[in-house]
C-alpha cells in the first residue's frame, strides 16, 4: 500500500472497523454455541467482570413501592432477617430481596411450568417446552391466579411479592443482569401473581406426576394377571407406614367402602384389562427416580431437650443455585425463620416462636391416562365417559425459539384431559392426562403456608393443614407445648382398588368425587411418641379407602429403628440420623446373596470382592468400595432376575418389581420360575443367578478400578448439584457424599437432602439448618456455594429468631434499611 | 515514545475508563476514534501500536479492578470458554479492548490525514 494514498488505508481501516464493530456486536458461533455479543461480554463495566461483585445487594435502598421502612439484617451466611410494620411491606421486601439473589432462577423455574423455556435457551428445550404446553401448565396458572384474587389475604401477599420482584428489575440496566442473561444476551421479564403460580406448577409437576400406569398396563399385557398380582403386590409386608398402625380413621363414605369390597371380590380384574399396550409415545419421559424426603418428630419424655424435636430434610433435584432460599421474616407478631422458593412468599419449611413443620412427598398416584376410542376416522369424535360420543377441542400452543422459527403445537383436549402422547405409528392412538393438579386448582396451597408460619398450636397447624387442596404432602408438626402431629395434607381420590393403576378405557368401573379432609390420615401425639414420614405408605390396611402410590420401603424401617433404638435422641443424634448412610436393602439382601453364592465358581477377583463385602457394614460410605460392589452386584442380580422384561417395540415400556419383592423371593422361593434365565437351556435358580450376576459385577468393578486405582463409592454415585443451565463451571460434581436412594442421606447423582433441618422446641426456638448451594444466585459470589463443603460434611449451621431490640447490636450481622 | 504517543496512550485509557464505565461498549470505539482523529499523528501507524496497548490496558484495569475481591466468576467464565484461567481470560480481554482502541484509533488517525493532508514536523511540535 503506498504512502500516497492514505485514502486506501482508510478505505480498508474502515471495512475492518466495520467488521470488528459488527463482531462485537453479535458474537460469534464456537463449537455450535452462540457467544454472547463480545463487545458488551468484555466490557469490564457492563459485561461479565461487572458480575464478580460480592457486595450487589446493599446498593439502593431506596424502594418507592414500600409504605414505611423496613429494617434488613443479612448475617454471614448471606441469610436476610426482614423486619417490616405489615404484611405488605413484608413479602414487598422478600420479593426485592429474592430477586436480587435469584433472578434467573425465578424466569427459569416459572418457564419451565409455562412450557417457554426454549425462548431463552433455544431448541435443547423444545420437548420439554412440548411437553408442559401439552399438560396446560400455563392455564393451570393462570386458573390458580383467578382463584387467588378471590382470596384477599393469599392475594395480597403473592401481588406485594411480585410488586418487590419489580421493583428490582425495575432498577436494572443490561449491564446489572445476572451472568446468565448475559450469555445468553436476553433480558428479564416482569413477576406476576401468575408467575408465582407457576412456581408452584413446576412444584407439583416435581412432586406429583409420578405414576407409572404405561408400564404397568404393558407388564400386565405382557405377563398376564395372575402374574402380574404375584410380582406386584401392594404391600410390603415389612414396611412401617407413616401413621402408626391401628391408629382411628374416621370414614364417613360406606358407599365407597362397599363399593371397594365389591371390587375386590373381583371386579378390580376389569379395570385395564381392555387396555392396549402402547409401544412408542412421542415425547414420553420416565419419572425421574429417587425423589423423597424424610422428616420426623419426637415427642419431649424422648428427647434431651424434654421438648419435641423435629427434622426434615426433602431430596429433590440438586441445583445452583439451591431451590431454596433461607430468610428470616418479621412483620405484625410474626416472626419466622426457614426457607422458601424463590418465587413464592412466606416461608414454605421452618420454625416460629412456638411451632415447627416440614414436609414429605407423600407419593400418591394422582395421574392417570386415559385410551381415547375415537368414533369417526378423522380423530374428531371420541366416546366420553358415559358412553356418548363428543367432539375433541383443539389448543395452538405457539412456543417460540431462540434463533429458530416459532413451532405450532396443536394439542387435542377432550373431557378427559389434554392428550399428551400419542403414538407415531399409530395415529388412532392416544393418551389424555387426568392429573388432580389440572383438575382441580386450588389457591388454597399458599394460604396453607402462610397460616404455618403464624400457627402456635395443634389447632393451627390442622385449620392451615385442612387447607391444603393439592396432591397430597405429610405434613410434621411440633411445638413448644409439646405435641406433635403429622398429616397426609392434601386432596386424596375417592378410588376403587387397583383403579387408575393401568390406563383407563371408557366403560370401565370408576368413582369419582375426592374424600372429605376430615378422613385424610393424621395422627396427634401418637402412643409411640414419635412420627416418621420417608415417602412410604402412608397407613396399615386398617385405613378404610384404597389408595395406591409410589412409595419407599426402606427409609421407614431405618428412621423407626433409630429413633426406638435411641432412649433420648438430642440434636446431634438427629443430625447423625439425617447423614445416615446405613441401607436396609443392603442388610436385607446382602446376607442372603453371601449364603448362596458358589464361591468355588468364582474368580480370584471375585473372591476377593466378596471378601469386601463380607466385611461391610451396610453403609454406603463414600470412601468405600464395598457399596459399589453391592450396587453392581444387584444391578446384575436385577438383570439376571427379571430378564424376562426386556422393553421391545412389541412390549412398549415396562415395569419391573420392585427391590423388596425380589429379596423377598429370594429368601422364600430360591427355585422361583423367576430365576430362570431364559436364553440358556438349563433351568437356574436363585443360587445360580447370584452367582453369575458377581461374576459379571466383578468384572465391572475391576474395570473401574483399573481405570482410577482408588475407585470409590463417591466416584460411583457422581453426587453433584447441577446449575439451572448444565454449565460445569457454574455447577459442582463428584461430591464426597455418602448414602444413596434408599438411605436416609438419600443422595443419588444430583438428587438428594435439598434442606436439612433439625429444630429443638425447647424455651428458645433454635434450629440446626444447611443446604446444598448458597444464598446468592450469582456464580460470582463468595456465597453461590459456600454451603456445599458444610452440607457433603455434616456441618450445620445454628440459626435463632432474632428479635429487632437484640439483632440491631448485634456486630455479626450487616444492617439496611430500605426506605420508601 | 513521542510525547504526542504517550498522550495518546493516555488519554486512551482515562477517557476509555470512563467511556466504557459510564457508558456502553461501543462509547469506547467512539473514544479512539476521535482521540485517533484529534492527536495527528505522523505516524498512525505508530498510532495503532500505541492505541493497541492503551486499550488493551484500559480493559485489562478494568477486568483487574473487578476481579480483586473474593469473588471466581472469571475463572467460571474461563472455563465455559475453555480458556484454562482467570489470566488467559484477561489476556483475550485486553486483546479485544486493545483492538478496539487501536482499529478505531488508526481509522480516525487516516480520516484526519484523507481530510488534512499528513501533518508536517513542525505543526507537530506546535501542537504538542
Amino acid at each position: 500500500m503506498s504512502n500516497n494514498r492514505p485514502w486506501l488505508k482508510l478505505i480498508v481501516l474502515a471495512v475492518l472497523c466495520t467488521g470488528w464493530f459488527f463482531l462485537m456486536d453479535r458474537g460469534i458461533t464456537v463449537g455450535g454455541s452462540d457467544t454472547p455479543p463480545l463487545g458488551s461480554f468484555f466490557n469490564p463495566f457492563e459485561g461479565f467482570y461487572r458480575n464478580n461483585s460480592s457486595d450487589y445487594w446493599n446498593k439502593n435502598l431506596d424502594l418507592p413501592g414500600l409504605r414505611a421502612p423496613v429494617d434488613v439484617y443479612y448475617d454471614e451466611r448471606l441469610v436476610p432477617h426482614i423486619y417490616a410494620t405489615s404484611d405488605r411491606d413484608l413479602y414487598y421486601t422478600q420479593g426485592y430481596i429474592q430477586a436480587q439473589h435469584r433472578l434467573f432462577q425465578f424466569d427459569i423455574v416459572s418457564r419451565a411450568a409455562e412450557g417457554t423455556l426454549s425462548e431463552l435457551l433455544g431448541e435443547l428445550t423444545v420437548d420439554i417446552d412440548r411437553e408442559r404446553r401439552r399438560i396446560g401448565g400455563g392455564e393451570l396458572a393462570a386458573k390458580i391466579d383467578t382463584l387467588w384474587q378471590s382470596n384477599p389475604s393469599a392475594f395480597q401477599a403473592v401481588l406485594s411479592y411480585a410488586d418487590g420482584v419489580n421493583a428490582y428489575i425495575d432498577q436494572l440496566s443490561p449491564k446489572d443482569y445476572p451472568i446468565e442473561y448475559k450469555l445468553l444476551n436476553a433480558a428479564p421479564s416482569k413477576w406476576s401473581p401468575r408467575r408465582t403460580a407457576l412456581v408452584a406448577v413446576n412444584m407439583a409437576y416435581t412432586l406429583n406426576y409420578a405414576n407409572s400406569d404405561i408400564q404397568s398396563t404393558n407388564t400386565r399385557n405382557l405377563l398376564g394377571e395372575r402374574s402380574f398380582e404375584f410380582l406386584f403386590p401392594d404391600r410390603d409386608p415389612n414396611e412401617v407406614p407413616v401413621i402408626p398402625p391401628n391408629s382411628p380413621f374416621q370414614s364417613r363414605d360406606t358407599a365407597l367402602i362397599n363399593a371397594s369390597e365389591k371390587a375386590k371380590l373381583g371386579l378390580s380384574e376389569l379395570l385395564g384389562s381392555r387396555s392396549s399396550s402402547p409401544k412408542g409415545l412421542e415425547g414420553y419421559k420416565e419419572t425421574p427416580e429417587g425423589i423423597g424426603s424424610n422428616n420426623w418428630a419426637i415427642a419431649g419424655p424422648f428427647t434431651s431437650t424434654g421438648k419435641p424435636l423435629l427434622a426434615n430434610d426433602p431430596h429433590l433435584g440438586l441445583t445452583l443455585p439451591s431451590i431454596w432460599f433461607e430468610s428470616e421474616l418479621h412483620a405484625g407478631g410474626l416472626a419466622v425463620h426457614g426457607v422458601s422458593l424463590p418465587g413464592v412468599p412466606g416461608i414454605t419449611i421452618g420454625f416460629n416462636e412456638a411451632s415447627a413443620w416440614g414436609v414429605t412427598n407423600v407419593g400418591f398416584d394422582v395421574l392417570d391416562w386415559h385410551e381415547i376410542e375415537y368414533t369417526n376416522p378423522s380423530n374428531t369424535r371420541y366416546r366420553t365417559a358415559n358412553g356418548r360420543t363428543a367432539e375433541v377441542d383443539y389448543r395452538i400452543e405457539k412456543i417460540k425459539v431462540r434463533g429458530m422459527e416459532t413451532i405450532s403445537d396443536t394439542v387435542v383436549v377432550t373431557e378427559f384431559g389434554p392428550i399428551v402422547y400419542t403414538d407415531p405409528e399409530d395415529y388412532r392412538y392416544g393418551l389424555a392426562m387426568d392429573w388432580l393438579t389440572l383438575k382441580r386448582p386450588s389457591a388454597e396451597i399458599l394460604e396453607t403456608f402462610l397460616e404455618l408460619n403464624k400457627s402456635k398450636d395443634i389447632r393451627d397447624f390442622l385449620g392451615a393443614s385442612y387447607k391444603m387442596a393439592w396432591p397430597a404432602q405429610n405434613i410434621i408438626y411440633a411445638n413448644k407445648k409439646g405435641s406433635i402431629a403429622l398429616r397426609v395434607s392434601g386432596t386424596i381420590p375417592r378410588n376403587l382398588p387397583d383403579e387408575g393403576k393401568f390406563i383407563k378405557k371408557v366403560g370401565e368401573p370408576e368413582v369419582i368425587g375426592y374424600l372429605d379432609p376430615t378422613e385424610n390420615p393424621f395422627a396427634v401425639n401418637p402412643r409411640q411418641s414419635f412420627l416418621a414420614s420417608t415417602n412410604q405408605i402412608s397407613t396399615d390396611d386398617t385405613y378404610p379407602y384404597d389408595y395406591r402410590g409410589t412409595f419407599e420401603h426402606y427409609r421407614s424401617r431405618r428412621i423407626n429403628a433409630l429413633i426406638r433404638g435411641q432412649r433420648k435422641s438430642s440434636i446431634e443424634t438427629m443430625k447423625q440420623f439425617q447423614m445416615d448412610s446405613y441401607s436396609v436393602f443392603a442388610a436385607d439382601l446382602l446376607p442372603i446373596l453371601l449364603k448362596d453364592v458358589k464361591r468355588d465358581d468364582l474368580s480370584l477377583t471375585a473372591r476377593g470382592q466378596l471378601d469386601l463385602l463380607q466385611e461391610w457394614n451396610f453403609r454406603f460410605e463414600h470412601d468405600a468400595l464395598a457399596p459399589v460392589v453391592f450396587e453392581e452386584w444387584a444391578k446384575a442380580l436385577r438383570a439376571l432376575a427379571w430378564d424376562e422384561f426386556e422393553m421391545t417395540r412389541q412390549t412398549g415400556r415396562l415395569e419391573t418389581p420392585e427391590d423388596w419383592r425380589l429379596v423377598q423371593l429370594l429368601k422364600n422361593d430360591p427355585l422361583s420360575p423367576w430365576f430362570d434365565i431364559k436364553k440358556t437351556d438349563k433351568r437356574e435358580s436363585a443360587s445360580d443367578i447370584i452367582t453369575a450376576a458377581l461374576i459379571t459385577a466383578s468384572e465391572e468393578v475391576q474395570d473401574l478400578v483399573n481405570e482410577k486405582e482408588d475407585y470409590a463409592w463417591a466416584d460411583y454415585n457422581n453426587a453433584g448439584v447441577q446449575h439451572y443451565m448444565r454449565l460445569p463451571a457454574f455447577s459442582r460434581s463428584n461430591l464426597p457424599v455418602s448414602g444413596r436412594k434408599g438411605t436416609l442421606n438419600a443422595q443419588n447423582g444430583n438428587i438428594g437432602p435439598s434442606w436439612r433441618m433439625v429444630v429443638d422446641l425447647s424455651n428458645k426456638v433454635g434450629a440446626e439448618v444447611v443446604y446444598p448451594g448458597g444464598q446468592s444466585g450469582h456464580p460470582g459470589n463468595p456465597h453461590y456455594d459456600d454451603m456445599v463443603s458444610d452440607w457433603v460434611e455434616g456441618r450445620y449451621h445454628h440459626v435463632e429468631l432474632q428479635a429487632s431490640e437484640t439483632i440491631k447490636d448485634n456486630k455479626q450481622f450487616t444492617h439496611l434499611t430500605f426506605t420508601p | 515514545m513521542p510525547r504526542k504517543l504517550f498522550f495518546a496512550f493516555l488519554l486512551t485509557v482515562v477517557l476509555g475508563l470512563l467511556s466504557i464505565g459510564f457508558g456502553t461498549w461501543w462509547w469506547f470505539l467512539v473514544v479512539a476514534a476521535v482521540i485517533g482523529f484529534t492527536i495527528r499523528a505522523r505516524h498512525p501507524s505508530l498510532l495503532f501500536w500505541t492505541m493497541l496497548l492503551a486499550g488493551a490496558a484500559t480493559y485489562a484495569i478494568g477486568g483487574l479492578w473487578f476481579s480483586i475481591g473474593d469473588g471466581d466468576l472469571p475463572s467460571r467464565i474461563a472455563q465455559i470458554f475453555g480458556l484454562g484461567s482467570a489470566a488467559v481470560l484477561l489476556l483475550v480481554t485486553s486483546i479485544v479492548g486493545g483492538l478496539s482502541a487501536a482499529l478505531f484509533g488508526a481509522l480516525g488517525a487516516y480520516l484526519r490525514v484523507v481530510i488534512q493532508g499528513k501533518p508536517k514536523k513542525l505543526s507537530v511540535e506546535t501542537i504538542a
